[in-house]
């Protein structure tokens, strides 16, 4: 059974839980509003950070009795499913795309009550192509219909072009900012790759503020 | 909206400066450990002075350059002698003057103290003149090329040497000279200084019409170091790393600026904020 790592129970009364509620409710209003319940967390550049995140926001969103699903996008590295420490074995996101698996198959508990990951599976020498394919795109849409919330992590735009082919299937970015750490230059790049392919970007978080 | 004119937060430049005070201090250690280690590794010097007594009485023709326009040297040489008392006034603190004792009005004794007054005046401004000059022909004379041979042969060292550690000069309104020499040798220091003084006696008395060039006090043995002034250079070299540090920063701040504010995303980026989460006890993934 995957651990969390962020236990909403023990930490709910902390100022990080109570920056994870507020941005809940934004994407749970825009959500009711835009009907958009697929979002990507997109990086301008490497990021420490945005695997912890990601995870952390799948807890809060998961509260309420939505049933989440945390994609990890990372398919180099596997960032969020090393974090996450899956023991189930499961073909993963590259065996969904690849069309020969089902997301029964592909999915696992986190430990968190309506939280489950889908690990990144394979190691993949160019994600972006698995992301672009027809049967990828179907893939990651039927995603939406079995959870009420996608929250998928992807690698930084900075190196990869991941984000940028992912945002094509998803109904709403958002770009995740280290207040310590995220150039201005590099998220007004990141932007910018965004709106070349028309994705929708729904704003962005200030993360690790002090 | 893709801004290229940032706006500097003064307030939020100086918090950025004070959140990396870790940086600070480490650029501060480096430098002054860098600055202590290059002023240890130097050799100590030992410096050895001596100082000689010229009592000038004139300085000759040959060796005074001669000041066309001076109104206050008339004569070639300066003569000192007065006649306002018939007494001679001899330059230093002893020279006096003299009533005259035949005089037998208050107003024949006013004239002459005037007359010797005036003399007197004339002596300072000459006195002046020549100590003016003492230290200009000092250096010049014992720094010849001849005499620092001569030195370096006596101490068996190189005339470079010698030359680059020795320095003469009067010292202020006396007409004391002081020879000094510095050398990383103890002894060099003693050696050089003692064999200069000696040189200075036998070129200077020709050279001045003096009374006579004395040796006030001999080259000793310097028992310590030149101080190099650690303290100084260990504060100065503090200041350079912070200073260094701060620029770092600053540079850093106003060239790549990092989105840290509510502001610096609705404005410079365009987007709508969607929420802060404040730094936590976060774990770092390679992401």
């Amino acid at each position: 059974m995957a651990k969390a790592v962020f236990q909403m129970d023990k930490e709910k009364q902390s100022p990080s839980a109570e920056g994870y509620k507020a941005l809940r409710t934004n994407l749970v209003f825009a959500a009711q509003e835009q009907d958009c319940r697929m979002i990507l967390l997109v990086s301008p550049q490497k990021d420490e950070l945005a695997a912890q995140f990601a995870a952390n926001l799948g807890v809060t969103m998961a509260c309420g009795e939505r049933k989440v699903l945390l994609v990890d996008g990372d398919l180099r590295t596997g960032a969020l499913t090393k974090l996450l420490g899956s023991d189930k074995e499961s073909s993963g996101l590259t065996g969904l795309l690849e069309g020969g698996k089902n997301l029964e198959q592909a999915v696992v508990p986190t430990g968190t009550p309506n939280l489950d990951l889908l690990p990144g599976g394979e190691k993949c020498a160019d994600p972006a192509q698995l992301f672009s394919g027809k049967d990828g795109r179907a893939a990651l849409r039927a995603l939406r219909d079995a959870y009420d919330y996608v929250i998928a992590f992807a690698p930084d735009v900075e190196r990869f072009t991941d984000a940028v082919v992912l945002s094509q299937s998803v109904d709403g970015a958002v770009l995740l900012l280290d207040a310590e750490a995220t150039k201005l230059r590099k998220a007004e790049s990141c932007k910018a790759k965004l709106e070349a392919v028309n994705a929708p970007i729904l704003g962005a978080v200030l993360n690790n503020l002090k | 909206m893709n801004n290229q004119e940032y706006e500097l937060d003064l307030v939020d430049l100086g918090k950025t400066i004070l959140k990396r005070w870790k940086l600070l201090a480490l650029v501060t250690v480096v430098v002054a450990a860098v600055s202590g280690a290059l002023s240890m590794a130097n050799r100590p010097e030992y410096r050895c002075s001596a100082l000689i007594a010229v009592n000038v009485r004139s300085v000759s023709n040959s060796i005074l350059n001669e000041d066309s326009d001076s109104s206050t040297n008339s004569n070639t040489s300066v003569n000192v002698d007065t006649d306002a008392s018939g007494e001679s006034a001899l330059l230093g603190p002893n020279f006096q003057i003299q009533k005259d004792e035949t005089s037998d009005s208050a107003s024949k004794t006013a004239i002459k103290s005037k007359k010797a007054l005036e003399t007197v005046s004339g002596t300072i401004a000459d006195r002046i003149s020549i100590l003016a000059k003492l230290d200009t022909l000092c250096k010049t004379l014992l720094t010849q090329e001849q005499v620092l041979r001569n030195v370096a042969e006596q101490c068996n060292t190189s005339v470079s040497q010698v030359r680059e550690s020795v320095s003469v000069g009067v010292i202020k309104d006396t007409n004391l000279l002081e020879i000094s020499a510095v050398a990383d040798d103890p002894e060099l220091a003693k050696q050089i200084c003692g064999e200069l003084a000696n040189e200075a006696q036998n070129i200077l008395m020709p050279a001045f019409d003096a009374d006579s060039i004395e040796i006030v006090s001999a080259a000793q043995l310097p028992g310590s170091p030149v101080s190099k002034g650690m303290a100084r250079k260990a504060v100065v070299a503090v200041l350079v790393g912070l200073i260094l540090s701060i620029v770092y920063v600053v540079l850093d701040y106003i060239l790549m600026p990092k989105v840290h504010t509510e502001w610096m995303v609705k404005n410079q980026l365009g987007l709508k904020l969607l929420g802060t989460v404040p730094a936590g006890k976060e774990k770092k993934s390679n992401g």
